[in-house]
């Protein structure tokens, strides 16, 4: 594998995953969707610019990988036997998700999670997010007005979130 | 930023550090490379096989309709089943591209390619050709091919009327339409969306073998140069005398009209700054040309599928899949000139279909 290459997976793995992870909900599935994006990039390598294109070529294949795969990761999820007698992460839902957002953005459309992921997490632009996503920046902002307006529901009914 | 966005910040954070892992995917994406790489290969080598297959078979299928049927006795009123429309409409703004019996809707501004080629980052809609591999990544992309290819199902299920078989495999979902031999394997974003749009196209509607559509009662009858044709009562009539030949670079049909046209000339626009072909470029007309003058071309000398009809010969010409009329040449024995008639290709080809087969040869005082 070339250098270059190894050198960006080393170095991005981890941002990469990160952001997968808030794309899928799950870290296995996350990280699995960055191996295919990265594998794919690695075959396309030589058709980018320069090293320098890697990384957006990557993240836009990521995203792409995990719009078209929603549903397959959905029906790819485990049986469990019997349910866990604990929450897997209870104590970091009581810390981190009080308002229920984390579930709330868990259920909304692929789309409107995605781009409020890379709005707040990310910190792109609409312009740069439509770009990503292959469609209009006006196309961007209704996701992200609507995910945010069904969060803000979802999370009102929760704890009470003013509207 | 108010406060559900901030809050929605922290939580994103605060959810990404705590669920971080050690990360080492060197070695796995090594091995998924190879597979991709392997698949690849093998994926191209089939496509290759296939592109030499298409490219031998296209040039017939595409411009020689051989699914002209020959009508039977007159029907109910209604279709018969089998010819039944489409069921959804497609999203308002997008634009239906067929080829043979299906048509997909897609938004406007995408590419419609017969032959293959490279886009670069554009919607393309690929017509009977295979798409090239080692072109740039495309966004969304839709192939559409004649002769689907023996697969593996994964699920079967019906699109607005039309069975469908579905696998997935290689970054494309296929969608075999066994009924109406046609195979069409979709990429991107967009996938979903468009395939919900797939139906019966109006060319199949139109041709499609069957019983006769009765001619509904409230229609207005229409003679021209010995030929007499039934078209709805709302439909205006116009008379022309420019003609642009039917391959040729003119807006085709009229919309919502019948229009008579004694061309002694071909009106030939340039075509050659014409646009690409994008959907939504070319007008989406439902309405009726019958042309017969000095300047009304012959029935094409192949590519036509012919059938009698009522004691009048029908040809229809070649159809390509982005054309907005379906060309019939209409010839009387012992006439001279055979009258041409344009069916516009838009909407459910329901109303085309009653056109066609209300065909019939005028009372000698009329014409």
């Amino acid at each position: 594998m070339d250098e270059e290459f190894g050198l960006f997976v080393a170095a991005r793995s981890a941002s990469l995953c990160r952001t997968a992870y808030l794309l899928t909900g799950d870290w296995q599935a996350g990280e699995d969707l960055v191996q295919e994006a990265l594998a794919r990039t690695y075959l396309r390598r030589r058709r980018l610019r320069n090293g320098s294109a890697l990384e957006p070529y990557t993240r836009k294949v990521l995203l792409s990988l995990f719009l078209t795969s929603r549903r397959r990761l959905w029906r790819n999820e485990l049986p469990y036997a019997e349910l866990p007698s604990q929450p897997v992460s209870g104590e970091m839902d009581e810390v981190t998700d009080r308002a229920g957002l984390w579930q709330a953005l868990g259920e909304l459309p692929s789309q409107q999670r995605a781009v409020l992921v890379l709005r707040y997490f990310e910190d792109l632009s609409e312009a740069d997010i439509a770009t990503m996503l292959g469609c209009s920046p006006g196309t961007v902002k209704s996701h992200a007005s609507r995910g945010l307006d069904r969060l803000r529901k979802t999370a009102s009914v929760i704890e009470g979130w003013p509207r | 930023m108010n406060e559900l966005e901030t809050a929605l910040r922290d939580m994103l954070e605060a959810r990404a550090i705590a669920a971080e892992r050690p990360v080492d995917l060197l070695g796995d994406v090594r091995q998924r490379a190879r597979r991709l790489r392997a698949r690849r290969q093998v994926l191209t080598a089939a496509l290759s096989a296939a592109a030499v297959l298409v490219a031998g078979i296209v040039p017939f299928s595409l411009y020689a309709p051989n699914h002209f049927a020959s009508s039977g006795p007159e029907s109910a009123p209604g279709l018969p089943a089998t010819l039944a429309p489409k069921i959804l409409r497609p999203p308002a703004g997008w634009y239906p591209v067929f080829y043979r019996g299906a048509e997909i809707s897609v938004p406007p501004g995408w590419l419609i390619q017969a032959r293959p080629g490279c886009t670069g980052q554009r919607d393309v809609v690929y017509v009977a050709v295979v798409a090239r591999e080692g072109c740039d990544r495309l966004l969304n992309a839709i192939v559409i091919s004649p002769d689907p290819r023996a697969a593996a199902v994964s699920s079967t299920s019906e699109i607005n009327g039309v069975p469908v078989n579905v696998t997935s495999g290689g970054g494309f979902t296929t969608y075999v339409l066994p009924s109406l031999r046609i195979e069409i394997r979709a990429s991107g974003p967009l996938t979903r969306r468009v395939m919900s749009t797939l139906a019966r196209s109006a060319l199949s509607v139109m041709l499609a073998s069957g019983p006769r559509a009765a001619t509904p009662a409230n229609w207005r009858w229409h003679e021209f140069a010995g030929i007499r044709f039934a078209a709805p009562a709302n439909w205006r009539q116009l008379r022309s005398s420019a003609l642009t030949p039917p391959d040729g670079c003119g807006n085709g049909v009229p919309d919502q009209a019948v229009e008579y046209n004694t061309a002694r000339e071909l009106n030939e626009p340039g075509c050659g700054a014409s646009p690409p072909d994008v959907a939504g470029a070319r007008p989406d007309n439902e309405g009726v040309l019958v042309a017969h003058g000095p300047a009304t071309p012959a029935v094409p000398a192949r590519d036509v599928s012919c059938r009698t009809s009522r004691g009048i010969r029908i040809c229809a010409g070649p159809v390509r899949p982005y054309d907005v009329a379906l060309d019939l040449w209409l010839s009387r024995p012992g006439a001279g000139r055979s009258v041409l008639m344009e069916i516009g290709l838009a909407g459910t080809g329901e109303a085309g279909r009653r056109i066609l087969d209300s065909i019939e040869l005028a009372s000698p005082r009329g014409g």
